[in-house]
């Protein structure tokens, strides 16, 4: 295939998923959208993604229950939690992500932290 | 009509009256006319011990000319006992507002290390002379000073083997032995009625901590609820916001379409930045009504109240004679007061050693209070989180304490800064001076 890289999106909103995709395949990703926990994890042996984007706050499991299986399973690969609010920052849990950005409709920032997570290697 | 069966008969009417007498205040007014006129006094002064501040507080001043009218109802009085029952019923205004009294009321003596260490061995459990020339301590000195008299006599007052407080006489006399019936009494009566009103203000205190309670569980429903809701809204909004960017390049630019758009997109931005503000949250607040109060009084009873919850806090109260009023809702600025205070008792972990330092002063525009404690303060970067709704780190609180508190400033349109001090917390309240308003000459 191509060397693109793979993103997946998992948020339970779907307009922030469609907006998340379109913005990233504009960068030139190829981007995998989940709607929940179960699907991202099912989802995420089958396609390897190389970053990982997670929102916290979801209904059923949590974005924090998907962080922890997903560094358990491949603890390379870079995950970015993102939520509305910033009180969960404190979250120990969080530490263990690569990084933390709150939600906006302006995605500069999360880009940035994406460009800088994928080019490390 | 000086002389030993004037006093006998006084100190019957005396006897009576202490029997009767259920207000603590009104006693002051109603006792001490008798000793005036028992021993022929020209001047009496009556100090009360505030257990709570370890301190004296002035609590009457009167002057022989002011009591005549009552000297001419004694010397009328016919039936044993109804002059008694005319001190019980008697209106203390008058005596109130002569400007003795006032004067010696608004002596504030600071409460402080100092001047406990100075004024503590004063006390002793005799009746003793005192002249000013022969006193080291400042403190008595400006009291007799502002009496206007070289030398007194000191009549302590007592029960329960401590000192409820002090009368100081002059001019001095000789028959002490007869004042001392007079002054066991009066000490245990003002330290009953002390007790009463400290159960009093207890039953207060738990009824509107049973209304804060229900109040503040309210608030709590409301405030979770409206954050999931802003949480939802905020949400939505980012994809909607962002989508729509993105649709906006689709749209053909017409007139109207550049107009409708201008629109929408200003009503998303509007909508985006109120939940950027979830700290907005509403005190159901009831009206405030602001007069002119007496700080003294207020921090008093605030502490009263307080230290029903642990009586071994000592408090020290400093405050400047040109704070001593502010304009303020009185309610609420008790419950300001009861709340930090509250706060540093529950964040003090020992034992014993828990102290709280009021200061007041007055700084241009602003009259400023400081309350301090040395109960370990809080981390540096928790300060700003500490007024913030719903942010405790007690099992039992709710997390509103602090941010009622900033409300009622803020309808005061005062500022409060917390700030770590050496081992505690400091708050720093400023509440500004109105500058249209006057302040009526009045201390209660
Ligand atoms: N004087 C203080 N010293 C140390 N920590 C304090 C002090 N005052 C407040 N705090 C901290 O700030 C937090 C918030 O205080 P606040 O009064 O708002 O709520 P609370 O006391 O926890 O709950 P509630 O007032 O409902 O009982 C407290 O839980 C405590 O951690
Ligand atoms: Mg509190």
């Amino acid at each position: 295939m191509s060397d693109k890289k793979k993103i997946m999106i998992v948020d339970d909103e779907d307009a922030i998923r469609l907006l998340y995709q379109e913005e990233f395949e504009d960068e030139g990703y190829e981007v995998i959208a989940c709607k929940d926990g179960e699907e991202a994890l099912e989802k995420f042996q089958k396609e390897k993604p190389d970053l990982v984007v997670l929102d916290i706050a979801m209904p059923g499991m949590s974005g924090l229950d998907v962080l922890g299986k997903i560094k358990e399973s491949s603890p390379n690969t870079p995950v970015i939690m993102s939520t509305a609010y910033s009180h969960y920052k404190q979250d120990f849990y969080t530490w263990v992500a690569d990084a933390y950005i709150v939600k906006s409709p302006d995605l500069s920032q999360l880009k940035e932290k994406a460009d800088e997570l994928l080019n490390k290697e | 009509m000086h002389n030993n069966s004037n006093i006998k008969n006084l100190l019957y009417e005396f006897s009576i009256l202490l029997s009767k007498e259920t207000d603590l205040r009104h006693l002051y007014f109603s006792a001490l006319p008798i000793l005036l006129l028992a021993f022929d006094f020209e001047k009496i002064v009556l100090f009360k011990y505030s257990k709570r501040k370890l301190c004296f507080d002035p609590k009457i001043g009167l002057e022989k000319e002011s009591v005549s009218y009552i000297k001419e109802m004694w010397e009328k009085s016919q039936n044993i006992g109804s002059f008694a029952n005319y001190l019980l019923n008697f209106d203390i205004t008058e005596l109130y507002e002569t400007d003795f009294n006032k004067k010696i009321r608004m002596m504030n003596i600071p409460c402080n290390e100092i001047t406990r260490s100075i004024l503590n061995p004063f006390i002793i459990k005799e009746i003793k002379n005192i002249k000013i020339n022969e006193l080291k301590n400042r403190h008595v000195t400006h009291i007799l000073k502002q009496m206007r008299i070289e030398e007194a006599l000191y009549i302590p007052l007592c029960a329960k083997n401590s000192t409820v407080g002090f009368i100081l006489a002059s001019p001095i006399i000789e028959n002490k032995q007869e004042l001392l019936s007079f002054s066991a009494m009066l000490g245990l009566c003002m330290d009953s009625l002390i007790s009463l009103k400290t159960i009093t203000n207890l039953e207060k205190f738990i009824e509107s901590n049973k209304e804060e309670f229900i109040h503040k569980q309210k608030l709590y429903e409301i405030g979770k609820t409206a954050s999931t809701i802003t949480h939802e809204t905020k949400n939505s909004l980012v994809g909607i916001i962002g989508l729509f960017q993105k649709l906006k390049s689709f749209v053909e630019k017409t007139e109207k379409s550049t107009k409708y758009i201008n629109i929408i997109e200003s009503e998303l931005s509007k909508l985006y930045r109120f939940t950027l503000d979830i700290n907005k949250y509403s005190r159901n607040s009831s009206a405030t009504y602001k007069e002119f109060v007496n700080l003294n009084e207020l921090v008093d009873k605030a502490i009263e109240m307080a230290t029903t919850i642990n009586s071994d806090f000592v408090f020290s109260v400093c405050i400047d004679k040109k704070a001593s009023t502010i304009y303020a809702d009185k309610g609420q600025l008790e419950q300001v007061l009861i709340n930090i205070f509250k706060n540093s008792i529950e964040a003090y972990n020992k034992k014993a050693g828990g102290t709280i330092k009021v200061i007041a002063r007055k700084e241009d525009g602003f009259i400023v209070i400081k309350i301090r404690d040395n109960s370990g303060g809080v981390k540096e970067d928790k300060l700003k989180e500490i007024v913030k709704p719903f942010y405790t780190t007690k099992t039992y609180g709710t997390g509103l304490g602090l941010s009622i508190v900033g409300e009622i400033i803020k309808e005061h349109n005062g500022i409060m800064e917390f700030s770590n001090i050496n081992n505690g917390l400091e708050c720093t309240i400023k509440l500004p001076i109105p500058k249209n308003k006057i302040p009526e000459d009045k201390n209660e």
